[in-house]
């Protein structure tokens, strides 16, 4: 049993069993309660004079009476379990073993304030580096000296000789020593404390805030072995007294590509509700203000909160931020996270056959499919293929091909579109010519088109769709694989069926006969999707049919990410390596920082290697400031969590009981107040109620 | 019991055997001591000789002492102490609480038949009333002095059982309007009821000049308690049940009692009254003997 610290244990459990004993005062006293003695008594017209009084101090007096003979006996037969107070021992006294190792949690915790500090308050780092180097100063002379510090886990300085100077120097160490951002790691801070003792005693001092989940019980084997060889872990806790502290753990930008919500996840690692204030800074600028009510933390893990925000309905894409003001650990106040570039994402129809009547224009139903209300929808450009000059990779984002003709003059503006992750969907019509594409498309199509062929005649329904392969394209339709079987086709432009090494490629749906009608294939950063019938009435019923505003917005939505212009989008977190993907053949690359810093990293094959330290914008680019990537660096979430989930004396304690425990024998103390108790009882039993004013003997 | 004109209970041997018992008591208890010496409260000039007043118009000349004229020439008259008939009546509390115990009983009974028989050995008349209880052969017999008077009061204290409650206030009016004239009045009671409740009714009674006399009776065992275990203490009047715990109350019960007791006793003093206690455990005969000399206890 644990209670503020201290292990109360029974050396002699078994005598528990005895504690029903504690009933006997209790059977006797209602024994004795249970008058059977019954008396005729001439006087009581006296006993009515004192009945009220002496009922009211027989009462007191028999209880008080019990509960001290209970208590007593209860202590006693307490006191008969041997019970044995434990509390770890704490040493105050260092540098007896000689060599003495500072490990000096950095990690991104120890940013937490309100830490007690001579009058006032400062951060857990300040205090826990004074502490360390005011105990620097308390030690014997000659002691051998270390440090380590656990964030990155690194030796800060070797044994030293022991002499004043060296002292000094690593005085000198440690005051230069900055708090990290990035996650500590005890455990192998001991690692490298363990290594410096080559299996020799030393005293390990560790200053620390013992916080986050599992940082503490990861340390046993290190506990053990440094006992093992005679040495200790002697923890110098610096932390808050009670653990506070709110993150930004999430914050993602809701579905659908043309404007929405940005959903921002709070946790409280604190016990007390709190209300904070967060506010989202657009890439552009922009910034909006919320406020949230998080709940406590409690036995089922932190408090949460969700805060949404309405983005507008156009916004610059990148890396975009979310604070929380929050004091008592603000390095983990911020988080970043890509956001989408909004309201840009338009759609470009290129129409090479502009029908006389709307059942013969793809734009109309296009448009119809796409802007069926308004707003929250995307605009639509139509160009002729004359107008190509027009595709903006920065403004559109995904191109849908019409019954064009001769797609060659199309074809390099389209592959630049495409390798920067543009979408492109190519439909067909009379207009289409197998060879002009093949030649023309070769590095866009899915597969090469042979040849129109008639699945029907005029009169015929024509031939069914079907599900292809799964994919994430139509993954909303997987449910209602039935809403395609209605499109009909009479007239379909056949495909060579794909082979193996036609990496990337699927066919989505399949007309009746098997001939492929829907086909994808990925180029560059971008998707292609071949439609093998028309977007119009020519050779089917598909922009009829009720499926087809879904289709056409699904197939909008799941193309229509960035077109490149930022490159790619990373996640990463302070301390942990990123690997960005490199052109081998591009040009040299630069990675900035947070403050535009041109930071180092390692250029591999295909690759470029760094780790972060610092939360932010990180951007990798290239010479012409083409951005190959942006990375989101944020703080890592084992940090947040600033509970505690043990102690290092604990743990120790719990390894080595005999040697680093105190051990208090509890019997005397009980069997002592048990004494006491009971020679009160006797006394209040032996005193007699006090006799009112006027008494004398009633017997004349 | 021989001079007995009263038809004494033969058909009853054991109530019979009780009248004997009780007779044999009071005269034990009267046997020896000088009756007749109770003083009366008025003065007169037939019997014994107290002095010599001066002959004053127009009291008769028969009382003048002639020879005393021859002396002296002066015309005086002998003062003499009276020797007239004093009538007494004995009121005896047969509540059920002077019977909760034997001993408190039977010392009422019997001081009450030594008076009895302590007034008709003197010749004066005496009467019998009897307050509460049951059982009585006569509640009440009208103060004389015929023969076999004894004999019927003897019978009315061996017949009457302890019972139901005294009404001391009551009594003591009923008393007071059955006394006419000079009157002794015997109180036998422990008078165990709330004085307030009774003082009224005896000063009524006192203001009929009636010469107050009382035993309060009372047990030692019972007014200390008892035992000291535990017990539950039954009203006999009322059958109120009290669970007390003796040892633990004693001081404050014996205040208590002394309280009480000084409040029955300023309610008697107050009416120039005369009162003795008598425990049931103590010898009544100095009771009795001071209630016929009229040293009381306890005096005016």
């Amino acid at each position: 049993m644990s209670l503020l610290g201290l292990d109360l244990s029974l050396l002699a459990p078994t005598a528990l069993g005895l504690l029903v004993l504690a009933l006997g005062p209790v059977l006797a006293h209602l024994t004795r309660q249970a008058i059977r003695e019954e008396r005729v008594f001439g006087a009581t017209l006296l006993l009515e004079r004192l009945k009220t009084r002496l009922e009211r101090r027989r009462r007191l007096s028999d209880r008080v009476l019990l509960v001290l003979r209970v208590l007593a006996l209860l202590l006693a037969l307490l006191a008969l379990t041997r019970p044995e107070l434990r509390w770890p021992e704490t040493r105050s006294d260092l540098g007896g073993t000689g060599r003495v190792l500072l490990v000096i949690d950095t990690s991104l915790s120890m940013d937490q304030r309100g830490v007690a500090y001579g009058a006032g308050t400062t951060s857990a780092f300040d205090a826990a580096r004074a502490g360390a180097l005011e105990t620097l100063q308390r030690l014997p002379p000659g002691t051998r000296l270390a440090a380590v510090r656990t964030a990155p886990p690194e030796v800060i300085s070797g044994w030293s000789e022991g002499t004043a100077s060296d002292a000094g120097a690593l005085a000198a160490e440690l005051a230069s020593v900055q708090r990290s951002d990035a996650a500590g790691d005890l455990h192998a801070a001991l690692v490298l404390a363990r290594g410096l003792m080559a299996g020799e005693p030393a005293e390990v001092v560790v200053y620390t805030d013992e916080a986050g989940p599992g940082q503490i019980t990861a340390c046993d084997e290190d506990f053990q072995r440094i006992l093992a060889v005679g040495g200790s872990v002697v923890p110098r806790v610096s932390a808050p007294p009670e653990p506070a502290n709110i993150a930004v753990s999430a914050a993602s930008y809701g579905d659908g590509v043309e404007g929405g919500t940005i959903t921002v996840g709070l946790q409280n690692f604190g016990t007390g509700e709190r209300e904070v204030t967060t506010t989202l800074k657009l890439p552009g600028g922009e910034s909006l203000t919320s406020f949230a009510q998080v709940a406590g933390a409690g036995a089922l893990g932190a408090g949460s909160a969700e805060v949404r925000f309405t983005v507008p309905r156009q916004a610059k894409g990148g890396i975009a931020s979310v604070t929380v003001d929050d004091p008592d650990l603000p390095a983990d106040n911020i988080r970043f996270f890509h956001l989408p570039r909004i309201g840009a994402s338009r759609v470009l129809v290129i129409d090479g056959d502009p029908g006389s009547t709307p059942t013969h224009s793809e734009t109309y139903f296009l448009e119809r499919a796409l802007a069926p209300i308004g707003l929250g929808r995307p605009a639509v450009d139509v160009i002729a293929p004359a107008g190509i000059g027009l595709l903006d990779p920065a403004v559109h984002r995904v191109v849908w091909m019409a019954n064009v003709a001769d797609p060659a003059p199309l074809v390099p503006r389209l592959i630049d579109f495409v390798r920067k992750g543009g979408g492109l969907v190519i439909g067909l019509g009379d207009g289409v010519t197998a060879d002009r594409y093949n030649t023309s498309m070769e590095g866009l199509l899915p597969l090469p088109l042979r040849k129109v062929r008639d699945l029907g005649d005029a009169t015929d329904e024509g031939v069914a769709l079907q599900m292809g392969v799964p994919s994430e394209l139509l993954a909303p339709f997987d449910s209602a694989p039935e809403a395609f079987s209605k499109v009909r086709s009479r007239r379909v432009m056949t495909v060579d069926p794909p082979t193996a090494g036609d990496g990337g490629v699927a066919v989505l749906l399949r007309w009746g006969e098997g001939i492929p009608a829907l086909v994808e294939r990925k180029v560059g950063a971008g998707n292609v999707l071949l439609w093998t019938g028309t977007l119009d009435l020519g050779w089917g019923d598909f922009p009829v049919e009720a499926v087809f505003p879904a289709f056409v917005a699904r197939v909008t939505a799941a193309l229509g990410g960035e077109t490149g212009a930022s490159g790619a989008a990373v996640e990463a977190v302070v301390g942990e390596p990123v690997v960005v993907a490199v052109a081998p053949d591009a040009p040299e690359v630069e990675l900035t920082g947070p403050g535009e810093k041109i930071r180092s990293a390692e250029r591999g094959v295909g690759e470029l290697r760094f780790v972060p330290d610092a939360p932010g914008a990180w951007r990798v680019a290239g010479a012409s400031a083409a951005v190959v990537a942006s990375v989101a660096v944020n703080t890592p979430p084992i940090e947040s969590d600033v509970r505690r989930e043990g102690s290092i004396a604990a743990r120790q304690a719990a390894l080595a009981p005999d040697r680093l425990l105190v051990h208090f024998d509890l019997l005397p103390v009980l069997a002592g107040a048990a004494g006491v108790l009971l020679l009160i009882a006797t006394i209040w039993a032996a005193v007699p109620p006090r006799a009112p004013s006027g008494g004398a003997d009633a017997t004349a | 019991m021989t001079q007995s004109q009263y038809p004494l209970p033969v058909g009853d041997p054991a109530l019979l055997a009780r009248v004997r018992a009780l007779h044999l008591v009071a005269r034990r208890l009267v046997a020896g001591l000088h009756t007749g010496s109770h003083l009366a409260a008025r003065r007169g000039y037939e019997a014994e000789f107290l002095g010599y007043q001066p002959y004053v118009p127009p009291h008769p000349l028969k009382d003048v002492d002639w020879r005393a004229y021859a002396r002296n020439d002066r015309l005086v008259i002998r003062e003499r102490r009276a020797e007239r008939d004093l009538e007494c009546v004995l009121v005896l509390d047969a509540s059920a609480d002077l019977g909760s115990t034997p001993g408190k009983w039977r010392q009422a009974l019997e001081v009450t038949a030594a008076l009895a028989c302590a007034v008709l050995a003197n010749g004066d008349p005496v009467g019998l009333r009897i307050g509460a209880g049951v059982g009585m052969t006569d509640r009440v017999i009208p103060a004389r002095r015929a023969r076999g008077q004894l004999a019927r009061i003897l019978m009315a204290l061996a017949s009457v059982q302890p019972a139901g409650r005294a009404e001391l206030a009551t009594l003591f009016s009923d008393v007071g309007e059955r006394v006419h004239g000079r009157t002794l009045v015997g109180l036998v009671s422990d008078f165990m009821e709330d004085p307030a409740a009774w003082s009224g009714s005896l000063s009524a009674l006192a203001r009929r000049h009636v010469d107050l006399r009382a035993v309060q009776v009372y047990d030692r065992a019972e007014l200390s308690l008892g035992e000291d275990e535990p017990a539950r203490l039954i009203s006999p009047e009322t059958g109120g049940r009290f669970p007390v715990d003796p040892a633990a109350i004693r001081p404050a019960f014996a205040a208590v009692v002394a309280t009480w007791r000084a409040e029955v006793r300023a309610a008697f003093v107050a009416q120039r009254a005369l009162l003795w206690t008598l425990a049931a455990q103590d010898s009544a005969v100095p009771t009795v003997a001071g209630w016929l000399r009229a040293q009381p206890e306890v005096t005016a």
